[in-house]
């Protein structure tokens, strides 16, 4: 079976700071691949070199089927492809919860406001907060404010979901929300790549989790495997930092 | 008592203090008693209401004046009917009771015929307001546009070279805006993008215009900009020194918004590329929207300083506001009558900023600016 997400000696550095290294990575459609690892190695940079928010020096990436190079068609093909959540939410502030969501498929799939706005709905509906449409972003709480941000991505109906820590900027008490929208998501066999620190929810849902340090992939493998018993000891020390 | 008691405080504790304040009420009295005499005793102030017509209008012919009034009594009862359709408040009531006293102030010192239309003006803004949530909302647009014709046609059967005094003044700070706002925008966006030729060419363009005084550029605009046109369409030079004040005030209005674009953070652009938007799209829905809002008091800063520096045109010959008011002190029948003039054109420009300045206020807390 191809994979929908093919990166082949991927290399990137930021000025002499080579932060991918050789990177060799499939991921299977309807296939939840969790990333972990200490901060500054290159996870983040990872996933967003998907979606071409940062650009590779060497290697190669093919997201389904399109090859990701300098034209700007492919970018634009791949990117409505490939929904992503941020960290920070970065949601629209001068937009109500509504817009949000309608904005990139009315101009970018050109769809009536109609359409756009019933898909929303079903969208605020499935991540919970269809009472809060017509308020603006920061009315909301971060839980809010993420979901809303889970629900804007998934409205262009993209084949493959990227989530950049989204629940590093939240309060401890609206952490379960978002991971409870992403779980159902995982269950409804959306293709998703997770950069997080939220071992549970690897466990629950991840099909495969990835350990990256200094640029690397260390290892990989299936989340009870990775998590009991670690093969790499970069890895076993990572893990007994996080899970004391 | 609390008075007394808060002058005892502040102004008499101590002897030093007490003689402090008695030397400086002494001061103010010897100051202002020669003002104060001059503005009530002296002043010949009926130079301003004798020559009204001249200072608002210039040399339009008085029979087309009711032109000018049309104008303004149209503007003024479509931005009611707007302002009521789209906020749905009734006219306060000082506006009412500031319109009356207002007319009834100025009754004795206008001329009869004026009053007709002074009314109608005064009372535009609270009758269109009242208006405007009756309309439905559909009506609005076609109505607007239908208005904006008749205002733009209305003066044109006056040549230009007749228009003048404060309705020029206005008319060149509102053709100057819409003039510089699209090129302004247009240079922020080409020194702020990516793409090399207009990012060089906006910084030239904008550092050449901030690095030379206003009044080079008019009067170069004003010899230059006729070159460029054929002989047969003669320019009014009320255009082609409206074209070079456009582009003075455009440099600095792209720096303002340039400063708006570099505060929007960097996550709205990703989350505008990663839901597939091109950077035209990102820039119209996302960036520009946020960085103009954010510049709004400083882009109504720009426009006051417009409106002020209109002033200049005098010197190239346009009968603007200033130029009326020193073409009055120089009639025979009002010499010496040039205090007077100018503490008026001063005062009508004091309260057209003042106007603006509170528009700005009123646009940002509607806008909610600061607070999302």
């Amino acid at each position: 079976m191809e994979a929908i997400i093919h990166m082949e000696n991927v290399n990137k550095w930021f000025g002499s700071l080579h932060v991918l290294k050789d990177i060799n990575l499939d991921v299977q459609k309807g296939e939840v691949v969790v990333v972990i690892g200490p901060s500054g190695s290159g996870k983040s940079t990872l996933i967003r070199t998907i979606n071409r928010l940062e650009e590779i020096q060497k290697g190669r990436i093919v997201v389904d089927g399109i090859e990701l190079n300098r034209d700007v068609r492919n970018i634009d093909a791949v990117r409505k492809e490939v929904g992503m959540v941020f960290q920070s939410f970065n949601l629209f502030p001068h937009m109500t919860v509504l817009e949000n969501i309608t904005l990139a498929p009315r101009i970018v799939r050109k769809w009536p406001r109609e359409k756009a706005e019933q898909i929303a709905m079903e969208l605020l509906e499935r991540v919970d907060i269809a009472d809060q449409a017509e308020k603006y972003p920061a009315q909301l709480s971060g839980g809010q404010q993420q979901r809303v941000a889970i629900a804007r991505a998934l409205a262009m109906q993209p084949k493959i979901m990227l989530f950049d820590e989204p629940t590093s900027a939240l309060d401890p008490e609206m952490v379960g929300e978002v991971l409870d929208a992403m779980k159902e998501l995982a269950r409804s066999g959306m293709t998703m790549l997770v950069v997080t620190h939220e071992m549970g929810f690897a466990r629950e849902v991840a099909d495969r989790v990835i350990f990256m340090d200094m640029g690397e992939i260390i290892e990989e493998g299936e989340p009870d495997q990775v998590f009991s018993n670690p093969r790499h000891e970069r890895t076993q020390a990572f893990l007994a930092r996080i899970l004391h | 008592m609390k008075a007394i008691s808060w002058v005892r405080k502040n102004l008499f504790n101590g002897v030093f203090n007490s003689a402090l304040t008695l030397a400086t009420l002494a001061l103010l009295y010897v100051s202002l008693k020669g003002i104060l005499y001059w503005a009530f005793h002296e002043a010949k102030w009926n130079v301003v209401p004798d020559n009204m017509r001249l200072l608002m209008v210039g040399p339009f012919p008085p029979e087309e004046v009711w032109r000018v009034w049309a104008m303004l009594v149209l503007t003024l009862l479509v931005s009611g009917l707007l302002y009521g359709s789209v906020a749905r408040v009734r006219p306060p009531s000082w506006m009412w009771i500031g319109a009356l006293v207002f007319y009834f102030l100025v009754w004795p010192v206008i001329f009869p015929s004026t009053r007709f239309w002074l009314a109608l003006a005064l009372l535009a803004l609270p009758v269109g307001m009242l208006l405007g949530p009756l309309i439905p909302r559909k009506w609005l647009t076609p109505i607007s546009l239908l208005a904006l014709a008749v205002i733009l046609l209305l003066p044109t059967a006056v040549n230009p070279n007749q228009w003048g005094g404060f309705f020029l003044t206005i008319l060149i700070t509102i053709g100057v805006s819409l003039m510089a706002f699209p090129f302004g925008l247009l240079l922020a966006l080409g020194r702020t993008g990516k793409l090399p030729v207009f990012r060089t060419l906006s910084i030239l363009y904008i550092e050449l215009i901030r690095g030379v005084p206003l009044v080079t550029v008019l009067f170069l605009s004003w010899i230059m900009v006729p070159l460029f046109v054929p002989e047969q369409w003669r320019l009014p030079d009320l255009i082609s020194v409206s074209i070079g004040f456009s582009m003075f005030a455009a440099a600095y209005l792209a720096e303002y918004v340039r400063g708006g674009i570099q505060g929007v953070p960097k996550g709205q652009y990703e989350a505008a590329w990663a839901l597939g938007l091109s950077g035209s799209q990102s820039a119209r829905y996302i960036i520009l929207p946020q960085a103009i809002r954010s510049v709004i008091p400083a882009l109504i800063g720009q426009e006051i300083a417009i409106f002020k520096d209109t002033s200049l045109v005098y010197i190239l010959g346009l009968f603007d506001l200033l130029y009326m008011a020193l073409t009055v002190t120089k009639n025979p029948k009002y010499l010496g009558t040039d205090r007077e003039v100018l503490l008026f054109v001063m005062f009508v420009y004091f309260a057209g900023a003042a106007l603006m300045s509170y528009a700005s206020r009123r646009l940002e807390r509607a806008m909610g600016l600061g607070t999302r």
